[in-house]
């Protein structure tokens, strides 16, 4: 199979203005993505980090960036809308609370995207149980290999409403382990938690097999050191409206 | 038996339906949803137009569809781009309306007596008995049912594109149309609720306004419910996030509700039974703010939204 990759090919961000013109946010005109590579996305506040994460995220409207913007490896070009039908595509916000539903208990968050994204047909949506033996099963054991994850195992039947915004932001990343993303799309990941929970989360990406899954990650911490230390990736800076590779401080 | 737990056995299977459906759009979808009235309607207007020529049960299928075409109208109301009216806007919408369509629908009438149908509806069974157990088995079904469905993974897709829509557009669904689909869901539970009303009152009347208010009464009722229920069965705070569990609401705050009505329409007497049902508008209205400022206390029902609308 060839290895994941996409490009980003004319992309045109402007959000319309009630009775004034459009402004324009942002402008890229070629970037490919590669599979098994991070990269980190900088830039200052309002620049467009968000706006470029949305994109591929397939949130925004037509409207906000036309046109089909992201080229596929068979050469098929699509819109983010399209893209995110395609592609499997995680999130991790930067407010960990906007991936999670409270009322949900643990494990139902942790394996709840896996199941809605993998269900096609009636039978499938309405014929089988989101959490059995055997998926609690495997839930157990799939957490059981980190052991940062193991405050999770006594509260799998607790909601998810209940625990702190570090160990929210743990459990996203811990839902990764089921959804297997081709794209990790990260804004700003730990920017809400402590310095503890930083470096958990840290340790927690690094030792997750992520093999040949494209990451993206919005961040103001690239001298960090747990940063630095997790590994090399391509920087990229929004800068006048457009984005371009810079050398790795 | 005492007639007013009679009278609470025969009312508690209207409430029961209309806030489990009621229950399933606020705190499932998120969705305050004031088509309930619209739903009520639908569910007695289709007994007074399918009972004469198909029969009871051919009705209740027709409420239960009326109903959610109901919940299907609030739901593109509100979802779609260009119409794109809010939540509580579109239900009144559709509720507005939805009399005049019922109003035709039912020959032009507000108020019809199905004295006349009673062979159709009853056979020759004991009409009591029949409502009773017409009720409950409604009841315990609808109750099953949508818990069940809750833990397949299109009710966990109803519940995330309630909460957290743009993760379902992450995932490439319209987290919009998932909710219309829930709207139908609820409305048409609703619109089963009106369908037993009018069967087990004999009688259709679209002049009811007000139904979303009882139900809402019953789910806040429901809610400090099943807070004090959890003090004294372990295995209902152990399992909050079950859906089994979180249903008890509706259900419990539906039982409350009917017991307290038929408790103060039968029971008391004299001055202080006129002066309530006289007011009962507004001992409903106490009653509401009474059991949210109390019950907030011992909410653990882990549906309870902190910014829930109501």
């Amino acid at each position: 199979m060839d290895p994941f990759q996409f490009s980003i090919r004319n992309l045109r961000i402007s959000y319309p203005v009630h009775g004034l013109p459009t402004k324009p946010v942002l402008d890229c005109n070629d970037l490919t993505i590669y599979g098994g590579k991070l990269y980190f996305l900088m830039g200052r506040n309002g620049s467009g980090k968000t706006s470029f994460l949305k994109a591929l995220l397939g949130l925004l409207d037509t409207e906000v960036a036309p046109g089909n913007y992201l080229q596929m490896a068979n050469g098929n070009a699509v819109h983010g809308r399209e893209f995110v039908r395609q592609v499997r595509v995680g999130y991790i916000p930067q407010n960990p609370h906007d991936a999670i539903v409270p009322s949900m208990s643990v494990l139902e968050n942790l394996v709840v995207r896996q199941q809605i994204a993998t269900s096609g047909g009636i039978r499938d949506w309405l014929g089988r149980l989101v959490i059995d033996k055997k998926r609690r099963g495997n839930a157990e054991e799939m957490i059981g290999r980190f052991p940062v994850l193991g405050f999770l195992m006594d509260k799998f039947n607790h909601h998810a409403g209940s625990l702190s915004g570090g160990e929210l932001q743990l459990l996203n990343l811990a839902a990764m382990l089921f959804f297997r993303p081709q794209l990790v799309l990260m804004d700003e990941p730990t920017s809400k938690l402590d310095d503890n929970n930083r470096t958990r989360f840290w340790q927690l990406l690094s030792a997750l097999d992520l093999a040949g899954v494209a990451m993206v990650v919005v961040t103001h911490e690239r001298l960090t050191t747990e940063v630095a230390a997790w590994g090399d990736g391509v920087h990229l800076e929004i800068r006048g409206g457009g984005i371009s590779a810079v050398p790795a401080a | 038996m005492q007639p007013f737990i009679l009278s609470a056995i025969y009312e508690f299977p209207i409430m029961a339906l209309v806030s489990m459906g009621f229950f399933i759009a606020l705190r499932m979808l998120k969705f305050p949803d004031l088509t309930i009235d619209a739903a009520v309607m639908g569910g007695m207007t289709a007994v007074g137009v399918a009972i004469p020529g198909f029969g009871i049960w051919w009705s209740l299928f027709l409420a239960a569809f009326l109903g959610a075409v109901t919940g299907l109208l609030t739901g593109l109301l509100h979802a779609n781009k260009h119409v794109g009216v809010s939540q509580i806007l579109a239900g009144m919408l559709v509720s507005f309306a939805a009399y005049s369509v019922f109003f035709r629908a039912l020959g032009h009438r507000a108020e019809l007596s199905l004295f006349r149908y009673r062979d159709v509806i009853f056979g020759e069974s004991d009409p009591e008995l029949v409502k009773v157990g017409i009720g409950l088995s409604l009841v315990v079904v609808v109750y099953v049912v949508t818990a069940a469905a809750f833990k397949t993974p299109f009710g966990y897709a109803l519940r995330v594109s309630g909460h957290r829509p743009e993760m379902m557009r992450v995932l490439g669904i319209q987290p919009e149309m998932v909710g219309v689909l829930g709207l139908c869901l609820s409305n048409a539970v609703v619109g089963v609720g009106g369908w037993f009303s009018a069967v087990s009152n004999t009688n259709i009347g679209l002049q009811n306004f007000g139904m979303v208010i009882h139900a809402l009464a019953a789910v806040k009722i429901g809610d400090f419910f099943q807070g004090v229920l959890s003090f004294f069965i372990p295995a209902i705070k152990n399992n909050r996030s079950s859906m089994f569990v979180v249903m008890i609401a509706p259900l419990g705050g539906a039982l409350v509700y009917s017991f307290i009505k038929s408790f103060v329409l039968q029971i008391l007497s004299g001055e202080l039974k006129h002066a309530i049902t006289q007011d009962f508008q507004l001992v409903v209205a106490f009653a509401i703010l009474l059991s949210v400022t109390i019950g907030r206390r011992f909410y653990v029902n882990s549906a309870v939204d902190q910014n829930e609308v109501f």
